[in-house]
């Protein structure tokens, strides 16, 4: 089992050892190598629970240090696009979605999923699904019953995320303009950016 | 959506004639594809007035281009040319003209040359700072280029647009650093600006005048052409950097610091981007350095002597820096001052403990105020006075002002405004935005460089002689531009049939 301290070490600045499983990649695009990314910001718990359940099933996770992306995307995501556009998923702050889907367009690829988890002060979470929620098979009502364990739950969506023939090509996501949130609450964003 | 003006079958006699000089792939008008062209940061994001492209088309030689133009032309389709269309805060991808059809110059993202020996580049405008700095890295050059933050943009489009960057004069001047143009006028014909002009020119990144008129000021800012090549002058990789700061602890020791400061590096003396932080009583500014050790170890020096004439300044040298930098320093300083592209702005914009709610995206207002620190203090004292009242007693959260002494012999007095999805907010900033420019217009201080959203009335802040120098600009762009095709608006320049009264 993957520790969070085994986590967060062989997170910081690279990549989990590659599996040849990736049980994400296998749903999300079959026909493709298993080169499926998951990038989560590393000082967030729930983001690194999110992390842990992908790097269970041996999908390299990108944990960002202070949600600084220039490495990740130079190092790792830049060279995987520049040969093919592969899908990649993430719980991070919603200026790293932003980064990657502006950069993500030159590739061929669009925000497929978009959730928003706003971490209120006493503790609880409000899930806004924002697109792709079908696909994945969530509903926010789903992500609020899973209590603490929304992470993981959404993980396992995403993880099964199926992209239809008839699913629309998608537009720009929310995530260049945050929402007004209550006092003391903190905005994550999920998403999962695949081929258009 | 249909162009305005255009009917539905010249539009598309127009759409089909792109598909045929681009390919049908590099044609879109999907409304998902448009989209993408939308400005992340409109102060009008999701209402009615936001401007927003009808079409787009992406050719990648400059013969697509001349072809793309030419039919424009033939049915008065308004294009609006981009580069890579990161210029967020400035209006982002999406045309000032809404309902232009977006010109997408990405593809034409090669690298054409890069001279060490003579620290220049020749690039197209889809090269961004990032593919210049890799080009660099793999070819094992030793020359820097000077990113902008963030650095995911096209060299090209932020030096025609005005931006800047952190490494050294002259190169931090990215329109002022360029060197030979390549522009497609409206008529489809090409023009090559300076020694470029000569047929199999040796020395067009060379020697930026030529001989004659200079023309290229037409082109930043501007609506002349489509610029489809530029050069510039690239910084020789210096042996160190070492900078220093000089703080002072009484308001209006503010005026000889920035006077000294304004000495040294008029003296190129100091010959990084200076900046000044501060306010009330306490001010200090940060000298930076680039040269060979024992020239910069002098120059601090020498920088210690000046500061020290001021009586209570606090001079503190920082550490010398070598080059190349290994990862681990590379790692700890500010990649930009060090000719290295990063996105790191945009986390630092983000949600920190310093800035609980950010509302993701933002516009500048940037008047250019005299490099003095009377001016300083004037336009702190402005500031203040006018605060309360522009944002209704605090409910606005702007921040500001931030003086910025980026370029040689220039000080921008910045004021940033939030942008977010709360459309009443974002009505109440872009009022505010419009108030600050005419109280400051007032003043005397105008904006180098501005959001789509206000180019036009920072345009008439610029109303000299019952506005001559618009109107100069106005019948340049009727000779060159007659059908008014090319991007209509930019920077407040609108072709005759466009034009208010």
């Amino acid at each position: 089992m993957t520790t969070r301290r085994r986590f967060l070490q062989a997170t910081a600045g690279a990549a989990l050892p590659v599996s040849m499983h990736s049980l994400a990649a296998a749903a999300i695009s079959p026909q493709r190598p298993p080169q499926f990314r998951a990038v989560v910001v590393g000082s967030q718990p729930d983001a690194i629970s999110f992390g842990q359940h992908f790097a269970a099933g041996g999908t390299p996770v990108h944990a960002l240090a202070e949600d600084e992306i220039t490495s990740l995307w130079l190092g790792t995501i830049r060279p995987l696009w520049l040969a093919g556009p592969v899908a990649i998923a993430g719980v991070t702050q919603p200026a790293t979605l932003f980064c990657l889907e502006q950069l993500a367009w030159s590739h061929g690829l669009r925000v497929a999923f978009h959730a928003e988890h706003v971490l209120q002060a006493d503790g609880s979470t409000v899930h806004q699904l924002q697109r792709g929620a079908a696909a994945a098979g969530v509903t926010a009502t789903h992500l609020a019953r899973a209590g603490a364990t929304w992470p993981t739950q959404l993980a396992q969506a995403m993880a099964t995320h199926r992209r239809h023939r008839w699913d629309p090509r998608f537009g720009p996501s929310l995530a260049s303009l945050e929402p007004a949130l209550p006092p003391d609450a903190q905005l994550l964003s999920s998403w999962i950016i695949a081929p258009a | 959506m249909l162009p305005p003006n255009v009917s539905a079958a010249n539009f598309n006699r127009a759409l089909a004639a792109w598909r045929t000089a681009v390919g049908s792939d590099w044609v879109f008008t999907a409304d998902a594809d448009v989209a993408l062209y939308r400005d992340a940061y409109s102060p009008y994001w999701d209402e009615p007035e936001e401007r927003v492209a009808s079409a787009a088309v992406a050719p990648s030689t400059l013969e697509q281009v001349q072809a793309v133009v030419r039919v424009a032309n033939q049915y008065k389709v308004p294009l609006y040319a981009i580069s890579t269309g990161r210029n967020l805060a400035y209006g982002g991808s999406a045309p000032v003209y809404s309902g232009s059809v977006v010109l997408d110059l990405k593809r034409m993202n090669r690298v054409l040359e890069v001279s060490e020996r003579n620290a220049y580049a020749l690039v197209e405008p889809g090269v961004s700072y990032f593919d210049l700095y890799e080009h660099i890295t793999k070819h094992n050059l030793d020359v820097w280029i000077d990113p902008p933050d963030p650095g995911w943009g096209s060299v090209i489009g932020n030096a025609l647009d005005g931006g800047g960057g952190w490494t050294a004069s002259p190169f931090r001047d990215h329109f002022g650093a360029h060197c030979g143009m390549e522009v497609v006028l409206a008529s489809g014909e090409v023009v090559r600006t300076g020694m470029g002009a000569l047929p199999d020119s040796k020395s067009w990144q060379h020697n930026r005048w030529g001989c004659g008129p200079w023309v290229d000021g037409l082109f930043r800012q501007g609506n002349m052409g489509v610029v489809t090549k530029m050069g510039f002058h690239l910084m020789p990789r210096p042996e160190t950097m070492q900078s220093a700061t000089v703080m002072v602890t009484r308001a209006e020791d503010v005026v000889p610091l920035i006077d000294t400061v304004n000495l040294l590096e008029n003296q190129h003396v100091v010959n990084g981007s200076t900046q000044l932080f501060g306010g009330g009583a306490q001010w200090q500014v940060q000298v930076p350095i680039y040269g060979p050790e024992k020239v910069v170890r002098a120059q601090i020096e020498y920088c210690r002597d000046k500061f020290a004439k001021i009586a209570g300044s606090r001079f503190t040298e920082g550490e010398l820096i070598r080059t190349p930098l290994d990862a681990a320093t590379l790692n700890r300083v500010r990649k930009v001052n060090f000719g290295v592209p990063d996105l790191s702005t945009f986390a630092m914009l983000g949600r920190n403990a310093q800035n609980p709610a950010p509302p993701g995206g933002n516009i500048g207002f940037s008047p250019i105020i005299p490099r003095t620190g009377e001016a300083v203090l004037e336009y702190s004292k402005f500031y203040r006075d006018n605060l309360a009242a522009i944002s209704e007693g605090g409910a606005l959260r702007f921040q500001g002002p931030v003086f910025m002494t980026n370029w040689d012999r220039t000080l921008v007095a910045m004021i940033m405004f939030p942008i977010g999805r709360d459309k009443v907010m974002n009505a109440k900033m872009r009022t505010a935005f419009e108030k600050w420019v005419a109280l400051a217009a007032a003043r005397g201080w105008a904006e180098y460089r501005a959001p789509a959203a206000f180019q036009d009335q920072v345009a008439k802040t610029y109303s000299y002689n019952n506005h001559s120098l618009t109107r100069m600009r106005e019948t340049i762009k009727d000779a060159l531009d007659p059908n008014g095709i090319l991007s209509p608006g930019r920077y407040g320049v609108w072709p005759k049939h466009l034009r208010k009264v």
